[in-house]
């Protein structure tokens, strides 16, 4: 499978001149950039180089100062994060932002809270076979979902109480139940232990495979370099490179700013 | 989990059976009365848990809302003739209205800010009531109209208390249902991490203020039902102090559960009677109590339940050894 289940704009997403200022602070500085369809891309450079502020503006946490954002070829760059994420882009965090005091179970259902409704909160008062019809689906489709991301044995736990590594299961099982067609990862990998890595991987490698483009910042170098087909490298608020993982490897200037020394991979 | 389904379900029939019970053990008046405030109370709490605490956001304005809808009712039955069961509509209508009108503007403060609106609001609303001629100024509004139902005129406290126990039925009920929903959930992700909630797709000023305009329709509601249970009403009822009960029911009962909701209710509602011994001690005891309670027992007096087994539990162990 490496159709993308939605079609469109060849791009899933295209982002022109992208600039966002802190005060005096340019946090991302005039950026341009384009995620192709059935492409996982990476999102790479040292701390504090602009890497969250992109995907917040991206998502519509962070209004850009400049820029615009297409998302499927829609010109997303003034809506508002629920309107995006209501088109189908899903999003985690670097610090994982669950619902602590809910269930496991209960955060991967909220994800799914726009696509199991009709009306309001009036009709689901009025109308009860409906709506417990709905409140069953988006179950099972929880459900569903916690069992691919490992999650199932402990899905009425409180979510504070899993161990890190299930947290961020679960953060990516609420973004799945959008039934997104882009996931933005904000360092899935950070904090996980290598097998965890592996697992966490895995899944990710399984969501790609159903048809859902994947957008990462991510750290871990032997994830980036193994995963993604397309990388853009960020310094200060710039773009300094973008390629292929063979030629960012490679790149003077990405070592330089970033990688210290030219990347061996681990076999 | 079945275990658990059936001793719920046993715990609700007998707490229901006392509830019907409780008119024919002899009570005098003035105990009845504060019984039916009791039910009234638990109306107000159940529908500020909504926005104090599912979502977090500590509102002292409920008072005010209660005497508008208590207003709506008294005004509308006693100056435009109509019925009180008509009433009653405006009177949810009214309570639909301040939740838009104050909530799309509280959207915009937050934290403690939020929470000093709320007692403006409060203050605005029992000083407008007392100083407009056409809300019958300190006096109040006289000789509302009580309710018809079947032929009965609900005139009596105890004919009150079983009219209003039916009504609470019926919001605990709507409540359950909301509180077990997506929407009750959307109202505790607003409280435990309001960053993420509009990732999920869910829009952050709409929900806040769903939750919202629920608590003002449920105090109104509640007010309503007031000035037709006490046949007049006055404005010195609604004041701050009134708000902030509220606020301690809900806290001293336990956030977020029904039963919790209730207690907390009825234990501040009779405290004055409870206490009453006390005499000049009693506003100093009362106080000391609240303090204590909310250090040492943060989560209610629902929390208490499971700890008390628990403690059992450990002594019954320890005897056996
Ligand atoms: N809300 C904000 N207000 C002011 N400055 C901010 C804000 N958010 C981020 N910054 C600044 O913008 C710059 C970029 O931050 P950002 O979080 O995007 O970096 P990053 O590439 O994600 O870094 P890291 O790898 O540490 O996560 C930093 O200098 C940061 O201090
Ligand atoms: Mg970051």
């Amino acid at each position: 499978m490496t159709e993308s289940k939605y079609t469109g704009s060849e791009n899933i997403l295209e982002v022109r001149g992208l600039t966002k200022r802190f005060g005096g602070l340019v946090a991302v500085d005039n950026v341009d950039m384009t995620v192709k369809k059935r492409e996982i891309h990476s999102l790479i450079g040292p701390n504090g180089a602009g890497k969250t502020t992109t995907l917040s503006m991206i998502n519509g946490t962070l209004n850009p100062s400049e820029g615009t954002i297409l998302f499927d070829g829609e010109d997303i760059s003034a809506r508002s994060t629920d309107q995006v994420a209501k088109m189908g882009m899903g999003r985690t965090f670097q610090n994982i932002k669950l619902f602590s005091t809910l269930t496991v179970i209960e955060n991967i259902m909220l994800g799914g809270f726009c696509n199991y409704t009709k009306g309001g909160l009036l009709r689901f008062l009025i109308n009860f076979r409906e709506s417990s019809r709905y409140e069953h689906e988006m179950r099972e489709k929880a459900e569903a979902l916690a069992d691919f991301v490992g999650v199932y044995a402990m899905k009425d736990k409180v979510v504070s109480d899993l161990p890190y590594g299930r947290q961020k299961m679960t953060e990516l099982g609420r973004a799945l139940m959008l039934d997104p067609k882009l996931i933005l990862l904000d360092e899935p990998a950070a904090g996980l232990n290598p097998t965890e890595r592996a697992e966490f991987i895995d899944i990710m490698m399984k969501v790609y495979d159903g048809g859902t483009d994947l957008m990462l910042i991510e750290h871990n170098m032997d994830v980036v370099m193994n995963i993604s087909n397309m990388i853009t490298v960020l310094s200060f608020g710039r773009k300094i490179a973008e390629g292929a993982p063979k030629e960012i490897q490679k790149n003077p200037e990405v070592i330089k700013a970033y990688l210290g020394s030219e990347y061996k991979p681990v076999i | 989990m079945k275990n658990l389904r059936t001793s719920k379900a046993i715990s609700i029939a007998a707490v229901l059976i006392v509830a019907l019970i409780v008119p024919q053990l002899g009570f005098n008046d003035y105990i009845m009365t504060i019984f039916v405030q009791g039910l009234l109370y638990s109306i107000i709490v159940l529908g500020l848990n909504f926005i104090t605490g599912m979502t977090g956001q500590m509102n002292l304005g409920n008072a005010a809302v209660f005497g508008l809808g208590a207003y709506t009712a008294a005004l509308s039955t006693t100056k435009l003739g109509i019925s009180p069961w008509l009433a009653m509509i405006l009177v949810a209508l009214m309570g639909w209205l301040i939740g838009l009108v104050l909530g799309y503007p509280s959207l915009r403060v937050k934290g403690v800010y939020l929470t000093l609106t709320t007692i403006a609001f409060n203050e605005i609303v029992r000083l407008c009531l007392q100083n407009m001629e056409w809300t019958g100024g300190v006096g109040g509004v006289r000789s509302i109209p009580r309710f018809h139902i079947f032929g009965f005129l609900i005139n009596t406290p105890v004919r009150n208390y079983y009219f209003i126990l039916i009504i609470l039925v019926f919001v605990i009920f709507i409540t359950y249902r909301i509180i077990h929903s997506k929407y009750g959930r959307a109202f505790i992700a607003v409280r435990d991490n309001v960053d993420a909630v509009e990732t999920c797709g869910i829009k952050l000023s709409r929900i806040k203020v769903q939750a919202f305009t629920l608590s003002t329709i449920y105090g109104a509601i509640a007010g309503g039902l007031y000035a037709s249970f006490m046949g007049y009403v006055s404005p010195t009822t609604f004041t701050m102090n009134l708000s902030m009960s509220f606020a301690v029911m809900l806290i001293i009962g336990g956030r977020c559960s029904i039963a919790g909701c209730i207690i907390g209710a009825f234990v501040i509602s009779f405290a004055p009677e409870l206490l009453r011994f006390l005499g000049t001690y009693y506003q100093f005891t009362y106080a000391l109590i609240i303090m204590l309670a909310l250090i040492f027992n943060p989560n209610g007096l629902v929390a208490l339940g499971p700890k008390i087994k628990h403690l059992f539990v450990k002594i019954f162990h320890k005897a056996e050894a």
